[in-house]
């Protein structure tokens, strides 16, 4: 028993206050080099305040123990939140990262990953003057609740861009007046950025990769010859997908349900009348199918996947050939129906 | 050969479910995922199923043999080889035995390390496992089974976040083409699978220490059954959650799916699991060693507390020379071609030899255990 005792004291301790927690780590791409940025706490007596630190090297793999040779204390991943990469360092590919990040053992797998524009270092410097540590890692979770973002986390990256079928996405950051913004997805091909979507698509992905509860999408639609435009809010939405695999190309039957409100619209509008209501129902939906496919054939033709058709395609054929599907997924018939069903319109 | 036995050295027949289930569960549930999707891609549960049903049959030609005549393994091999050759027989075992005692030890110490602590010396938790073994091998083989017991309820009790966690992320489409896989592929994929089932083979050695012996064959089949399930659950929840590339890149698959659980107090939930997972391993090494230790008194006549100490010293060189994770998964790949000979090729080979001419002789030199235990009762 003694022993245990004594040998139990001799393992490698580590105390909050004598170790430096980063909470963001960023990295960008240089003339092929890789600089890295920090945001730590620094744990005063009074108050405590936000750090950053700056390293440059020539790999990833040397980056923490520089940072280490610049603190007085020793650097910790265990409360690391986020990982947020510059535009460039996304398109030049981001596989040694997140395999570096998901083989070690201190890291949970609700890390969040995110691509800046249009370097990490600017995002964690208006972090910095903004003095707000987990600014990244909470405004991504606020998103994925109230906004268009769909879930995302390190497990859902690896997942995306490891499975077959996939391809997978990352919430973008921008600098706006000075604050720092969420603002889009970044589409990746493989692991190497190759696109931005703004906000509106980034509400058609969330309602095709997941039953989501929010959202919301800006319209225009025309009924009696008159144009309104709103706010459609997604309450609760499904998608459904039909996959006819007989044919040498497979097709693909996308139905999305969407139950909504329209927040605010014009006063001539009246919406408690049940026949004016449904053809807002349906002029919505004709609005909503025509935006999802125009965004489905954008994907198609940018040749990313993240909606996972591939994925859907594998599942229901006997035999699947990533590479051949990759070379068919241009030409494939991806149609998509809507139909939303508006609730609670706020009279 | 066999001394008989004490009643109050003795256990229930239903401990045979704890004794049979602890000991296949060890540390291979921790990342057998991996290695049976190789061939059969995420049909492999199936696999798990036709491994499973295999380890029945030869559960059954086990207790077929015991219950006919042999009290244990050493008895049976002198039924069937001859005193001498029984001897060495009866200790070529026991040399597989120890090698998973030993692998079961070094895996775990080598999780420890990779998970916690990146920095410590593999000696020191070798050396504080090996005294608590010290400890409980020496109090006997009650003592053994009250820790199988406890190695069956404390995982029982782990195993829970495992699944109500990841659900948040099953996709249901992972799973799908079902059935796609030929069955060669399916049964190479059970073979890979049966590593994960070594461990019920103690019988060979505990049995005549277990109270109506006969009568506890449906409690080992339950404990079979039991582990069996519990694989396939896991299995089957560890595909939803990982896509197959990302599989092939993760090598504790259990434990990583604990990564995405996050408690407010507790930031990484692995480290308690690994550290509880201390009670699932034990049973595994005490029973192995157990066996041996028993298998040396009735082979050498060495008294059981000095082969013990024996074994401890010779765990500790082993882990002390074998370093590094690449001769270790080596030593795994062997440990699991050999115990595949063991379980298909050696067991039915003992099993045929009995019928041919062991039972006869058991029914002159012995009566049944399960007879003699109801005179004395």
């Amino acid at each position: 028993m003694l022993l245990i005792v004594i040998l139990a004291g001799c393992s490698s301790t580590r105390i909050v206050s004598e170790v430096q927690l980063i909470h963001s780590l960023g990295l960008d791409l240089e003339d092929q080099k890789i600089k890295g940025a920090a945001i730590t706490h620094i744990y005063g007596k009074e108050k405590t305040q936000i750090e950053l630190l700056e390293t440059k090297s020539s790999n990833l793999f040397t980056i923490l123990p520089d940072f280490n040779a610049i603190t007085p204390s020793q650097v910790e991943l265990g409360q690391l939140r986020s990982v947020i990469v510059g535009r460039k360092y996304a398109e030049n590919g981001v596989e040694t990262l997140v395999h570096t990040l998901c083989r070690d053992p201190a890291i949970g797998f609700r890390l969040q990953l995110a691509v800046a524009e249009p370097k990490a270092m600017t995002i964690l410097k208006g972090i910095r003057h903004m003095q707000i540590p987990f600014f990244i890692s909470d405004s991504v979770a606020q998103n994925i609740k109230t906004l268009n973002l769909p879930k995302t986390n390190l497990h859902i990256f690896l997942f995306n861009f490891y499975g077959e079928g996939r391809d997978p996405y990352l919430p973008y950051f921008v600098m706006h007046n000075d604050r720092v913004k969420l603002d889009g997805l970044a589409l990746f091909r493989d692991d190497k950025f190759v696109h931005r979507i703004h906000s509106k698509e980034s509400f058609l992905l969330k309602i095709m990769v997941e039953k989501a509860k929010s959202g919301q999408i800006p319209f225009e639609v025309t009924i009696n010859n008159r144009k309104e435009s709103g706010l459609l809010k997604n309450l609760h939405s499904h998608a459904a997908f039909d996959v006819n695999t007989t044919e040498p190309v497979p097709s693909i039957m996308v139905k999305l349900t969407v139950n909504g409100q329209i927040k605010d619209y014009s006063k001539w509008l009246q919406l408690s009348n049940p026949q004016v209501l449904h053809q807002m129902e349906k002029e919505l939906s004709a609005y909503l199918q025509k935006e999802a496919t125009s965004f489905v054939k954008h994907l198609q033709k940018l040749e990313v996947d993240p909606v996972g058709f591939g994925d859907l395609v594998r599942s229901r054929s006997v035999s699947w050939n990533y590479s051949h599907f990759k070379k068919i997924y241009p030409q494939m018939k991806i149609a998509v129906t809507a139909s939303i069903k508006l609730e609670q319109t706020g009279e | 050969m066999s001394t008989s036995i004490r009643e109050s050295a003795m256990v229930s027949p239903f401990f045979v479910f704890f004794l049979v289930h602890a000991n296949i569960v060890g540390v291979g549930i921790l990342g057998f995922q991996r290695t049976i999707v190789a061939h059969a891609g995420y049909d492999a549960w199936i696999s798990l199923l036709l491994a499973g049903a295999s380890i029945h049959l030869i559960i059954w030609m086990l207790y077929f043999m015991l219950n006919a005549g042999g009290h244990d393994l050493f008895s049976l091999h002198e039924l069937c080889f001859g005193k001498w050759l029984g001897k060495l027989m009866s200790f070529v075992v026991l040399i597989y035995v120890w090698m998973a005692a030993f692998l079961i030890l070094r895996s775990y110490v080598s999780i420890v390390k990779q998970f916690i602590f990146p920095l410590m010396h593999t000696w020191s938790t070798t050396l504080i496992i090996l005294l608590l073994i010290l400890y409980i091998v020496a109090g006997g083989f009650r003592t053994v089974t009250g820790v199988c017991f406890f190695g069956v309820v404390i995982p029982a009790i782990l195993m829970l976040p495992l699944f109500l966690f990841p659900f948040e992320y099953a996709r249901p489409n992972n799973l799908f083409p079902m059935f796609s896989h030929s069955f060669t592929a399916l049964f190479a994929s059970a073979k890979d699978a049966v590593i994960n089932y070594m461990g019920f083979e103690l019988l060979f050695f505990y049995y005549p220490f277990i109270k109506r012996a006969a009568h506890s064959q449906k409690w080992a089949h339950a404990g079979v059954l039991f582990s069996t399930l519990l694989y396939v659950a896991v299995a089957i929840v560890t595909f939803l959650m990982f896509s197959h590339g990302e599989l092939d890149k993760i090598i504790w698959p259990t434990l990583t799916m604990l990564k995405i659980v996050e408690i407010p107090i507790l930031q990484r939930l692995e480290f308690i699991v690994i550290s509880l997972w201390l009670f699932v391993i034990l049973p595994n090494i005490c029973l192995n060693l157990w066996g041996v230790i028993r298998g040396m008194k009735q082979i050498f006549g060495i008294s059981q507390f000095r082969a013990l100490l024996l074994l401890l010293v010779s765990l500790a060189m082993g882990s002390y020379l074998l370093k590094g994770t690449t001769p270790l998964l080596m030593a795994l790949h062997f440990y699991g071609k050999v115990s595949i000979v063991f379980i298909f090729g050696y067991i039915p080979l003992l099993f045929l030899l009995f019928l041919l001419w062991g039972k006869k002789r058991s029914t002159t030199q012995y009566q049944t255990p399960g007879a003699e235990t109801e005179k004395a009762r």
